[in-house]
């Protein structure tokens, strides 16, 4: 009878996982929540920039060229007459797609060599680890800038590079966090599961809170990533609007006639970042209160940090 | 100590050669190669024998030749070792110059945007990461770990523009364009420098400020701190030589791991303020197709980052005794 009372109990105060969490985020957390209105605005802005954008992406009005921001251009006109608001729109099309496809493959990627490097062990974990490290030896923007240039500029190309070199670097954390569950491997592996059941059904839920915050904090870092490549001139080529292209390109000619034409696409962009991280960070810290201390996005890095202090020391 | 260092030297020599290995395949597979650029340079008729360039050139040999021949384990066509194992980096196909020439002329630039945008952002960091700390949870720590967020999120490529802009716009100042040398005019070599340093420094002291604030609070509640505080010793004192030494370690390796993103980072601030330095370069090299001059620019900045790891490492056992290198 008590045992039916208690059970029932515990059924009531139990929710939806997520249910749980966005509960928390919004009680908890103001800034994060204030992050998590900046990230859904990004993503309903990207979703229907159709529908919001008073002009297309790419139309031109010769007549009006580089105008002030104005009632009928509100944050101005470019060098060959298309409207900032449009694009600055547009662009944020292009920052979900590019931030949320490469920050999951990048999360995939990190995901199959960690957990395999993390379960195998062995030579095939120093072999991984080894061109991990020869990895780090080369500057991340240099080789995402060299990678372009061999498969050329373009929204995809952008993606898989990015997606690729993040990822290799990101699954030294994947592979702790499987070194951390080792004891469900080894139960599950005394009862005689598959590799493939072990890996699948034991360790991956086991690591779900670590992937999921390194896939959030993946996201504003693979927006600016993009951002930087294309105001370089190596990210995704004119005429698409992007908010790094923009900055950059016929932007930097003309900034100091038409100042409007770099200050909004950087604003957004900007934005953007700030929201997603807070957005990221309020996520961590509800996740996984054991990483909890204001190391922000680097969160991981200052883990990293704590367990190259502990092997030194 | 010794035996420590000669063994991470030897340890990072592997390590550099499969660098170089993967930095000389993909300079390769840059789309055009050198016939290419000559044709397009000659303006007349002269029409190029591909073949013939190709013998002369050394570029008929298999692959893994010209490999050995560029780190300088195998002899040149013309004969003699010229390779990165003989200091020798080869002629860049775009300028015509040496590439060790041209990157002597610029490493300067780059290594002195670097260490003074690393200064400013301790020197912004810190402060305000111990002061965020000593105020947790009260007013000047979320004023700290704001500004923390907002050197996180500002684009340094936009703040960059912003700074150039307006100035201009609104007092028609313009950062010096043309390179001032430090010992010909010190001053305005650093004015210079100044702008761009400052940029650099704020897009990476957010990291280092909330890593010095976390680890500070840790610190604080530590024994031998409460002990000190006992003894009524000085709050300066406290804080500097009993916390702020001891949090000082985990602080230094996350400037270690900012390193590879400072690279990137100057790359596009040099970009912005026009400083020809190696990330300027290196973007003139990529947008050449320029395979010598980018292998060769790729290979400083990654020995550079395997020197500075190693140095930082070695810094630990300087700051913090109990740590002895076997």
């Amino acid at each position: 009878m008590i045992d039916t009372a208690m059970e029932h109990a515990g059924e009531t105060k139990k929710h939806l996982f997520f249910v749980d969490i966005l509960r928390r985020l919004v009680k908890e957390k103001p800034l994060g929540t204030v992050g998590g209105i900046i990230t859904v605005l990004l993503l309903l802005v990207g979703i229907f920039a159709d529908l919001i954008s008073p002009y297309g992406m790419n139309e031109t009005d010769i007549s009006s060229r580089l105008m002030p921001p104005s009632a009928q251009h509100l944050l101005g006109t470019d060098n060959v007459g298309r409207d900032i608001t449009s694009r600055v729109i547009y662009g944020a099309r292009v920052s979900v797609i590019v931030g949320l496809s490469a920050a999951s493959l990048a999360t995939v990627v990190s995901l199959v060599i960690g957990m395999l490097s993390g379960y195998f062990g062995g030579k095939f974990d120093i072999i991984t680890q080894r061109f991990v490290d020869i990895f780090q030896c080369i500057p991340h923007l240099l080789l995402l800038m060299i990678i372009v240039t061999i498969i050329g500029a373009g929204m995809w190309q952008i993606i898989l590079a990015m997606g690729l070199a993040t990822g290799i670097v990101g699954s030294r954390i994947i592979r702790s966090a499987v070194m951390g569950v080792k004891e469900y491997v080894r139960a599950a592996e005394s009862i005689g599961c598959s590799t493939a059941r072990v890996l699948l059904r034991h360790i991956l839920p086991n690591i779900a809170a670590p992937t999921i915050i390194l896939f959030t904090t993946r996201v504003p870092a693979m927006i600016l990533t993009e951002a930087s490549l294309s105001f370089l001139g190596f990210g995704i080529p004119p005429p698409t609007p992007t908010w790094g292209g923009m900055l950059g390109g016929s932007g930097r000619v003309y900034m100091f006639h038409a100042p409007w034409m770099v200050v909004w696409p950087g604003l957004a962009l900007a934005l953007v970042i700030y929201g997603v991280n807070m957005f990221g960070d309020a996520l961590r810290d509800l996740l996984d209160p054991r990483l909890r201390g204001g190391a922000g996005r680097y969160g991981l890095a200052s883990q990293k940090v704590r367990k190259k202090y502990r092997e030194a020391g | 100590m010794r035996t420590y260092i000669i063994k991470r030297l030897l340890f990072a020599l592997p390590t550099l050669i499969v660098v170089s290995f993967i930095v000389f395949w993909l300079a390769r597979l840059l789309p055009g190669d050198y016939i290419d650029v000559l044709e397009s340079a000659s303006t007349g008729d002269v029409r190029i024998d591909r073949a013939m360039v190709e013998k002369n050139l050394g570029l008929d040999a298999p692959a893994i030749v010209q490999y050995a021949r560029w780190m300088g384990f195998a002899p040149q066509p013309g004969g003699g070792f010229k390779g990165l194992f003989q200091g020798n980096f080869g002629t860049s196909w775009w300028r015509g110059d040496t590439v060790a020439k041209m990157i002597g002329k610029s490493w300067p630039i780059t290594i002195e945007l670097g260490v003074l945008g690393l200064i400013i952002s301790q020197l912004i960091a810190l402060p305000i990461g111990v002061y965020s700390a000593l105020r947790q949870d009260k007013i000047g720590d979320y004023l700290g770990r704001s500004f923390a967020i907002l050197a996180i999120s500002l684009p340094s490529f936009w703040v960059g523009s912003m700074v150039i802009i307006f100035p201009s716009i609104w007092w028609g100042y313009m950062p010096p364009i043309m390179h001032i040398r430090f010992i010909e005019d010190p001053i305005g070599n650093l004015k210079m420098f100044v702008a761009p340093a400052a940029i650099l420094g704020m897009a990476m002291c957010g990291l280092t400020m909330r890593m010095t604030r976390t680890m500070m609070l840790e610190v604080l509640r530590q024994d031998y701190v409460r002990t000190a505080w006992a003894k009524g010793l000085r709050e300066r004192v406290i804080i500097v030589r009993h916390a702020l030494k001891n949090a000082l370690m985990p602080v230094m390796t996350v400037v270690g791991i900012q390193v590879p993103i400072l690279v990137g980072g100057m790359v596009i601030i040099e970009e912005i303020f026009n400083l020809s330095g190696m990330g300027r370069l290196t973007i003139g090299a990529l947008l050449n197709r320029d395979e010598p001059l980018t292998s060769g620019l790729v290979m400083v900045f990654s020995v550079a980052l395997v020197f500075i790891n190693l140095a930082i490492d070695l810094a630990y056992s300087f700051l913090d005794p109990t740590i002895r290198y076997e």
